[in-house]
């Protein structure tokens, strides 16, 4: 028996993180046109050297279903939605529109997206509106190139991300870094076991505790949830120290995003959301971004979504926001992509695709709107604003610094919980008496690829140490009751080493959404 | 010199020395492109249908595929030392259909008989071109050894080979660089660890076990030796030289010791960095820590198992069933299972070291359980097609076992 | 290694999961019961229909969880009551003793005996034996914190 299985590697990268990893793609397409998706391993990238993590290898389910485009819940050709959407944006009030993209496209279709928000005198939103809550100074810090080589050679590394759960990639260099004798001080609510040293802290209590040196290294992230008094704190004490910083990205093309919306107003995704709801929003196209998994309450978001005109949607991934679009312009998988993504490094990397599928799509939306922009010229333009001639495994930005026009800055919200909060203990032994319901803990998200991808993994569990699992009377193999904002979740548990009066989940509780808040637990 | 030998006279246990009649293949492979010329032949006459090879992207980078077309077997030629893959792995039901002939490193060869016993595919399907190996390297130590070492750019390399203990990459000026391995495995570079201790290095386990050592020195890199080890090997050949692909004669007794003797010398390197590398840890409780300390930065993605070679279980494994990542043990049941399951059968290929991105160096913890027990039962896995020892029914069955493909002592 | 012994608190006692074939030793503990021989109240006693139903699983997770210690037993060779059960799961307890001993657990911890269904006493008697080596060598390695 013979079987003609087309195969087709595509030497690709994880649209999973920021740190964009090397892998290959290989897609066998059956006759009669199915194609599954394995992931193998590109031992020779250097990024990661072939390593993966569990998202990586998760990536078949990521590319499961593919999408086909939709206008108002109806199948339909490509071309169809695509003039759909031109009368949708053609119909709409121009104070009513907003474009989303946070960072999943690629740097071309960013320019054509950009140039499309443009043809309405709008800037495309990437839901970064921490940028706009710090000084316009920072913004160059957060955007310098660093190698994760360069933190194999650092002294001391002071990790204000976790590497085993958000950035699994970076461990290694970590790990290297000790290996050559470095100090690793990490700053978070668990306890991981490269640490030599380890602290939960107020962002104000950064300077106190903390003291890298020229040799050191700071390594954070900047999300959409990020606490600025956290990122200023952070870039501070690299300032004042002299340590170089390594500000990772949760999105595959984050660093290019802001880039090429950099000198821009951004709100957050909370504005964002009231925007909708309020109906100053009517019109929302989101590229590559799925809102639902991104937005800090979903409940609200999918109510405050059906307040809209017109939802458009070009995404590869089938998720619930394609269920709720208007119209839903189809594109390729993310490794069938031409095009570049600017990893969190500063490395611009091709994907290794030879489609310009969505590329198109958007230019000729632009097009409708009298915005030329074809293929090559966005490439020649991203070359160009990242002072580079070809992308490439090697091809680091050129460390010109174009954010430098005159940006409002908005006082940073004070209403930012847990993210990354003090240690206060809330079991004190005084608490003892107590009755126990009233125990309470710091619900810490701990943002993952799976999180932010709105991919399931076998996660489906909180942590909490030993100490407060005892106090709750909680036994194993049961669950705990988490209460918060007056609803309840009952969900397993599992005992790790984290601080006291913390609780620690990778996946969203129903209870409460970005960013984690105060909870209580109840008890049987 | 001899006279060619005729493809009819060609039978099993005969030692020749081989090339490819073609002066392009010859060009392109190495030591005189008899591998490539057999893999030619194989499809070209219809022997198999496919063969398994690496698609060559740079000179640090290939992958593996299927394909039907003699032009890219052409294109697959070279030692590609920097392109530690696995090829067994690629061999599933899903796509061992028809015959299928495939190069391989004792390891792949080896992975190759592990799959036929777990009945992955047939034995009498797959056609195995064994090569003689001393080591592969990772792409990413060879690139910092060009960096550091030989001061090299990695874009100016043409090619590599390693002649007589030292590693010699060419550049495109025409230059050679050679530098001795040791000196390069001092600075913890060259060969990937897991190959600094392996067992095996001529694929004896093969149909066709080829490799320059034995070639005499005014035919180096003219030609290639060749062991014919099975039936299906005699058939490989014999369809070579009788479909014109290549030639072959006798060659001396000299030339027969002196593959001898390399082999002699590679495996008493390996047996010695076995001994210091897996040097006893007496105290139970010091046992106990190093595994939990090397397995502590687990982050349990699986890759380990996923390129396991000798694992074909499937997504429905004792390993990943019973584990949770909700459990807080001391240590976690999928390696313990993996420690026993490859007790047995790990072929220390290393492939799981390599994709770790937790660098833990699985292949050494695996080798500390398998080591003792293979030692044991007296059985190489992937040497013989011996019931491997845990399946066995009873337990005079793993007594007194011969032919187990043991060379241990 | 000496003062490890005498850290052991006197109320300490060691938990011991036992696997009992139905056909054997499941009786053989019966007998010991009617027969009244005195025993530690050290085991955890699971049934299964045969000494080879125990798979490595089974004995790893009955560590992980906090067992000091499983004792596999079963019918006598040549009297299996599925003829060749018993021989299966010495091959596998060969393989489990040598892997969790190569880990850094001593020997004593994973224990197999065959016990037939008129040996009370000998039930009693491997019960006493194997709970006094256990407690001899103090909690395993693997017991999670916070499990007595």
């Amino acid at each position: 028996m013979q079987v003609n299985n087309r195969e087709n590697v595509y030497a690709s990268i994880c649209p999973g993180c920021g740190l964009a990893c090397g892998l290959y793609l290989r897609e066998t397409v059956s006759e009669t046109g199915e194609a599954l998706v394995s992931v193998d391993f590109r031992k020779s990238a250097q990024v990661n050297a072939g390593k993966l993590c569990s998202f990586g290898l998760k990536l078949p389910l990521y590319y499961a279903e593919p999408q086909t485009s939709m206008v108002k819940g109806q199948k339909s050709e490509l071309e169809a939605a695509i003039s759909a959407s031109i009368e949708a944006l053609k119909t709409a009030p121009v104070k009513s529109l907003a474009f989303f993209s946070v960072g999943n496209a690629t740097n071309e279709e960013q320019k054509a997206f950009s140039v499309l928000a443009g043809a309405f005198d709008k800037d495309v939103e990437t839901g970064m509106g921490v940028y706009s809550s710090l000084p316009v100074s920072m913004h160059a810090a957060l955007n310098r190139n660093m190698s994760l080589e360069e933190v194999e050679k650092a002294k001391q590394v002071f990790l204000f991300v976790d590497p085993y759960s958000q950035y699994p990639l970076l461990l290694r260099r970590v790990l290297r870094a000790k290996e050559n004798g470095a100090k690793i001080v990490c700053i978070g609510p668990r306890h991981l076991p490269v640490a030599d040293e380890q602290f939960c802290l107020k962002p104000g209590e950064y300077g106190k505790f903390l003291f890298p040196s020229q040799d050191s290294v700071l390594v954070a992230d900047i999300h959409p949830y990020s606490d600025p008094e956290h990122i200023k704190a952070v870039l501070e004490l690299a300032e004042v120290s002299g340590s170089k910083t390594l500000i990772l990205k949760p999105f595959a093309n984050s660093a290019g995003a802001g880039l090429l919306t950099a000198n821009t107003k951004q709100c957050t995704l909370e504005k964002l959301l009231e925007g909708i709801d309020s109906g100053k929003i009517k019109t929302l196209f989101c590229l590559e971004s799925d809102f639902l998994e991104l937005t800090p309450d979903r409940e609200a978001a999918v109510r405050a979504l059906s307040k809209l005109d017109s939802l458009i949607v070009q995404t590869s991934s089938r998720g619930e926001l394609s269920r709720l679009a208007d119209i839903v312009i189809a594109s390729e998988p993310f490794y069938r992509k031409q095009g570049t993504v600017l990893n969190a490094e500063g490395r611009l990397l091709s994907i290794g695709g030879d489609s310009t599928l969505s590329f198109d799509a958007l230019s000729s939306l632009a097009a409708a709107f009298g915005k030329q922009l074809d293929f090559e010229s966005a490439r020649k333009e991203v070359f160009e604003d990242f002072g580079l001639k070809k992308a490439g495994e090697f091809a680091f930005r050129a460390p010109a610094e174009p954010c430098s026009g005159p940006v409002e800055t908005e006082a940073p919200c004070s209403k930012y919980e847990p993210g990354q909060k003090s240690c206060s203990i809330f079991l004190s032994e005084s608490l003892q008496e107590y009755s126990s319901a009233s125990i309470s803990a710091s619900l810490v998200y701990s943002l993952s690829p799976f999180m932010w991808h709105g991919l399931e993994d076998e996660n489906d569990f909180v942590e909490l140490n030993l100490r407060m699992i005892r106090r709750l009377g909680l036994v194993k193999g049961g669950t705990v009751k988490i209460r918060s904002q007056g609803k309840i979740v009952d969900i397993k548990f599992r005992v790790s080493s984290i601080e006291d009066g913390y609780l620690l989940s990778s996946q969203r509780l129903p209870i409460t959404g970005f960013p984690g808040v105060e909870v209580k637990f109840s008890v049987r | 010199m001899s006279e060619l030998k005729v493809a009819a006279d060609i039978k099993v246990g005969d030692k020749l020395l081989g090339w490819a009649a073609s002066e392009d293949v010859r060009s392109r492979g190495a030591s005189g492109g008899l591998v490539t010329a057999v893999l030619a032949a194989a499809l070209e006459t219809g022997l198999v249908d496919r063969v398994l090879v690496l698609k060559k992207v740079s000179e640090f980078e290939a992958y593996p595929v299927f394909t039907s077309d003699v032009q890219e077997v052409l294109e697959s030629a070279g030692s590609m030392h920097s392109v530690p893959v696995n090829l067994a792995r690629y061999l599933k039901p899903e796509t061992c259909s028809g015959k299928t002939a495939l190069p391989a490193k004792p390891c792949d060869a080896r992975a190759v008989v592990e799959r036929v016993k777990r009945n992955v595919m047939s034995s009498e399907d797959t056609y195995v071109i064994g090569l003689n190996c001393g080591g592969t390297m990772h792409p990413e130590k060879v690139r910092k050894m060009l960096e550091t070492i030989y001061r090299l750019d990695p874009e100016e390399i043409a090619g590599e080979e390693i002649v007589k203990g030292k590693l010699v990459f060419f550049t495109k000026d025409g230059k050679e660089h050679a530098v001795p391995i040791d000196d390069l495995e001092a600075e913890d570079l060259g060969r990937r660890d897991s190959c600094r201790y392996c067992q095996v290095k001529i694929p004896t386990n093969a149909d066709l076990a080829c490799g320059n050592w034995g070639v005499p020195g005014d035919l180096a890199e003219k030609v290639t030796f060749v062991e014919v080890m099975t039936e299906k090997g005699v058939e490989l050949l014999r369809n070579t030289v009788s479909a014109g692909f290549a030639e072959v004669m006798q060659p001396d007794g000299k030339s027969i010791s002196a593959r001898e003797k390399v082999n002699k010398v590679m495996l008493g390197m390996s047996e010695k960095r076995k001994t210091e590398v897996f040097a006893p840890i007496e105290n139970g409780k010091e046992r106990f820590e190093y595994f939990r300390k090397e397995l502590e930065n687990c982050i349990h993605c699986g890759a380990c198992k996923a390129v396991c070679p000798v694992c074909t279980c499937g997504e429905d494994s004792k390993c990943t069933a019973y584990f949770s990542l909700a459990d807080s043990h001391k240590m976690s049941l999928f390696h313990m299972v993996r420690f026993l399951h490859l007790s047995d059968s790990c072929i220390g290929c290393g492939q799981c070291e390599d994709v770790c991105p937790a660098e833990i160096p699985l292949t050494r913890l695996y080798q500390r359980f398998a080591v003792p027990v293979q030692k044991e039962y007296r059985y190489l896995p992937g040497m013989s097609d011996r019931t491997p020892p845990f399946f066995a029914l009873k337990l005079e069955d793993n007594e007194d076992k011969e032919g187990g493909g043991c060379t241990c002592r | 290694m000496e003062p490890e012994k005498t850290e052991i608190s006197k109320s300490w006692e060691p938990r011991i999961v036992m696997f009992c074939c139905n056909w054997c030793s499941y009786a053989g503990a019966d007998g010991a019961g009617i027969g009244r021989f005195q025993q530690p109240a050290s085991m955890r006693i699971i049934r299964v229909m045969c000494s080879s139903r125990v798979d490595p699983v089974h004995v790893f997770s009955a560590f992980l969880e906090g067992a000091d210690a499983v004792l596999i037993t079963g019918c006598h060779l040549g009297d299996c009551h599925y003829i060749n059960g018993n021989e299966k799961t010495l091959v596998k307890f060969n393989f489990m003793r040598s892997m969790l001993k190569e880990l850094g657990l001593e020997e004593e911890r994973l224990q197999l005996n065959w016990i037939s269904a008129s040996e009370g006493e000998k039930f009693a008697e491997v019960v006493r034996m194997v709970t006094e080596q256990v407690r001899q060598l103090g909690p395993s390695v693997l017991k999670p914190e916070g499990v007595a």
